[in-house]
């Protein structure tokens, strides 16, 4: 037992040397990286993927999945925006619409997963289609644009600081969600069941642990992050559209991978995933300023990503 | 222990590949090799609505020339879908890599508005071509035509075709495209004024979203479901050639005359076979060369707000009013001078 903790500080070290030799390499490369603006501005392309990681590493590392976050962020972003341009409804309550809308997605899935005992990957591979169909459907395929100035700048002007050291107010709430995930996970009960329940499902539905009030929290409470994420990517475009985050869940996934949640489930690090983004982000953000086409980015992500799968087996494997 | 020395050198080993292969693999997007921030040569990127298709291909070899004339690093770049929040993250670099100057035509006039805000804010000049932004976001708007000039040259042709009493539907790109809608808008007061017999079967334009396999699609569904349809006006580059190979092969271009907007390179077998006999366009490669001239007029001063007209290069003087830059009058294309141009 006592492995496992060492081989926890290990992994979380190795990504903050990654992280560390990214940031170190890149500034040295080029000026543009180095620059606080550029890259506390650039924290705000990292939010959205950064606050659904948190539930979803619970939820990964209970053995489950969620594939349809990318849809239900769509669909919370189109609610909003029929909520505030056709009913009339002023901003901040569509927007509250909109996580409630979240939460009525995820308690979807979260039912699915846990009485109906339909596989997570499947549940959630049916809700992604259905999500993403609802929200074409009730936007009839237009984006929705029209918010109001205020709102707009919250997603990609506003920030606390100042000078070239600027905040961005959407990075806060993404570092106290983390903060938060990252008490529950390791000083809560939710946390603890949440890896047993990954290790051993069987065990833990005979031992004490309420396993489909878990699930159930798990699940509901990614579907209200999904619409509290919704509500800062319909700020940052200033649209709501039905065809938004499409691709998001496996951009979450890379995230909680590399950080070394493994996705057989039993284990799981909070910090692990948002050191992940931050990865993730970092190396994006220095080949876009070096200039590096797409094509190639994508490359270079799918060769972490499989770096990272390895090197968390190896690791799992070698403390045993 | 072990294991964290072996993580730490693997962690320097793969970050030094991962810099070492983004140095070899970057400065895809720039067009001359003269050492990116060398400090003396202004940047000025350049952004379609999306790239691949002959129309945004002839504004770069406009861009291009003028860069090139005046001695400026131009850098074009764009999605390769008619996706604005592609193009917004693209801003977004562009920002961060401290460009001079950003020539863009957007896919959604609000949706792009905060990201040239911002740009704006940061001391990089803004100027729309094409497709206009909202207007209290960008400093010039690049118009090749008047929109009244493009209305009433299509309706004229369209009455040509079909006469002052026939029966007509819009197929359009993409809904949120201003261009296309201030066109569509203006065509309607037009007929209505002058040919107010003339009917529009459709109060919504059908959409073929840049997507020339979309518009012949769309097409061929146009002509099931209005059989009676007179004309058709392909308000793309894309949807009309979209839609000249659905009137060939539905073997319709008899009974449904179709003009819009595209290339001479693209409609120039539909033109030679009859399948449409005039359209209209302007010259894209002059559209992309004046942006250039222009974005470099408001970077270095030789444009402001009292400025009535420029010198615009090989284009000659050029007018600017309310803060609109404008390239000239519509060309109608036929099979008389299809032949003498190359876009």
């Amino acid at each position: 037992m006592k492995a496992r903790p060492a081989l926890k500080m290990t992994r979380e070290l190795a990504l903050l040397a990654l992280l560390a030799a990214i940031c170190v390499g890149f500034g040295a490369a080029d000026e543009n990286f180095r620059d606080p603006y550029n890259f506390l501005d650039r924290t705000r392309q990292w939010v959205e993927i950064g606050l659904i990681a948190v539930p979803m590493t619970f939820i990964i590392a209970t053995a489950g999945i969620d594939l349809s976050v990318g849809s239900l962020l769509a669909l919370c972003s189109i609610i909003t925006g029929l909520c505030f341009r056709d009913a009339g409804l002023p901003l901040a309550a569509a927007l509250i619409c909109g996580v409630l809308a979240g939460g009525a997605g995820g308690a979807l899935n979260a039912v699915a997963v846990s009485l109906l005992r339909v596989p997570p990957l499947v549940a959630t591979l049916a809700t992604m289609a259905i999500f993403r169909g609802l929200a074409m459907g009730l936007s009839q395929a237009d984006p929705i644009g029209g918010f109001p100035r205020w709102f707009t700048d919250f997603g990609s002007i506003s920030a606390l600081g100042a000078g070239d050291y600027l905040v961005p107010y959407q990075t806060l709430i993404l570092l106290a969600l983390v903060g938060l995930g990252v008490l529950v996970f390791r000083r809560t009960c939710l946390g603890r069941w949440t890896v047993q329940m990954g290790e051993n499902p069987k065990a833990a539905r005979f031992s004490a642990i309420p396993v489909n009030r878990v699930l159930f929290t798990l699940y509901a409470g990614c579907g209200l992050v999904c619409g509290l994420a919704a509500g800062i990517y319909t700020a940052r475009f200033a649209t709501a559209r039905p065809d938004a985050a499409t691709g998001l869940e496996l951009e979450v996934i890379a995230c909680v991978v590399i950080g070394g949640t493994r996705i057989t489930g039993g284990n799981g690090s909070v910090i692990g995933t948002f050191l992940g983004v931050l990865i993730l982000g970092t190396l994006r953000f220095g080949m876009d300023m070096l200039g590096v086409l797409q094509q190639y980015q994508i490359i270079l992500v799918g060769l972490l990503v499989i770096a990272a799968a390895i090197a968390n087996e190896w690791l799992a494997h070698s403390t045993d | 222990m072990r294991h964290t020395r072996t993580g730490i050198r693997a962690t320097l080993v793969v970050t030094a590949l991962a810099v070492a292969c983004s140095w070899g693999c970057s400065n895809g997007g720039r067009q001359q090799p003269d050492g990116g921030n060398s400090g003396e040569a202004l940047t000025i990127g350049v952004m379609p609505k999306l790239v691949g298709i002959d129309f945004f291909n002839a504004v770069e070899k406009g861009a291009i020339e003028a860069g090139k004339e005046l001695g400026v690093d131009v850098v074009y770049d764009g999605p390769v879908v008619n996706d604005v929040t592609k193009q917004s993250a693209l801003v977004e670099s562009w920002i961060a890599r401290k460009f001079d100057a950003i020539v863009i035509a957007p896919n959604d006039p609000d949706a792009i508005a905060p990201v040239l805000r911002k740009a704006r804010q940061r001391g990089i000049a803004v100027v729309t071509f094409d497709a206009d932004a909202d207007p209290a976001s960008r400093d010039y708007f690049v118009n090749q035509c008047t929109y009244d000039a493009v209305a009433k040259a299509l309706v004229e042709v369209m009455v040509e075709g079909i006469g002052p009493d026939g029966s007509y539907i819009y197929l359009t790109g993409s809904l949120t495209a201003v261009n296309q809608n201030i066109w569509m808008e203006r065509m309607e007061q037009y007929r209505k004024e002058k040919y107010p017999d003339m009917k529009n079967l459709s109060e919504t334009p059908k959409v073929s979203e840049e997507d020339q396999a979309l518009a012949t699609q769309v097409t061929i569904d146009i002509l099931k479901s209005y059989p009676d349809v007179d004309g058709i006006y392909g308000m793309t580059s894309v949807a009309l050639p979209g839609a000249a190979e659905a009137l060939r092969k539905e073997n319709a271009y008899d009974r449904v005359f179709l003009t819009g907007l595209s290339t001479p390179n693209s409609m120039r077998e539909y033109v030679k076979e009859g399948v449409v006999k005039r359209f209209v366009l302007w010259d894209p490669v002059d559209l992309g060369y004046l942006a250039v001239h222009a974005a470099k007029g408001v970077v270095d001063g030789g444009i402001t707000d009292s400025t009535s007209s420029i010198q615009a290069g090989r284009l000659g003087q050029i007018q600017i009013a309310d803060r609109e830059v404008l390239l000239g009058e519509p060309v109608i294309f036929h099979a008389g001078n299809i032949d003498q141009f190359d876009f």
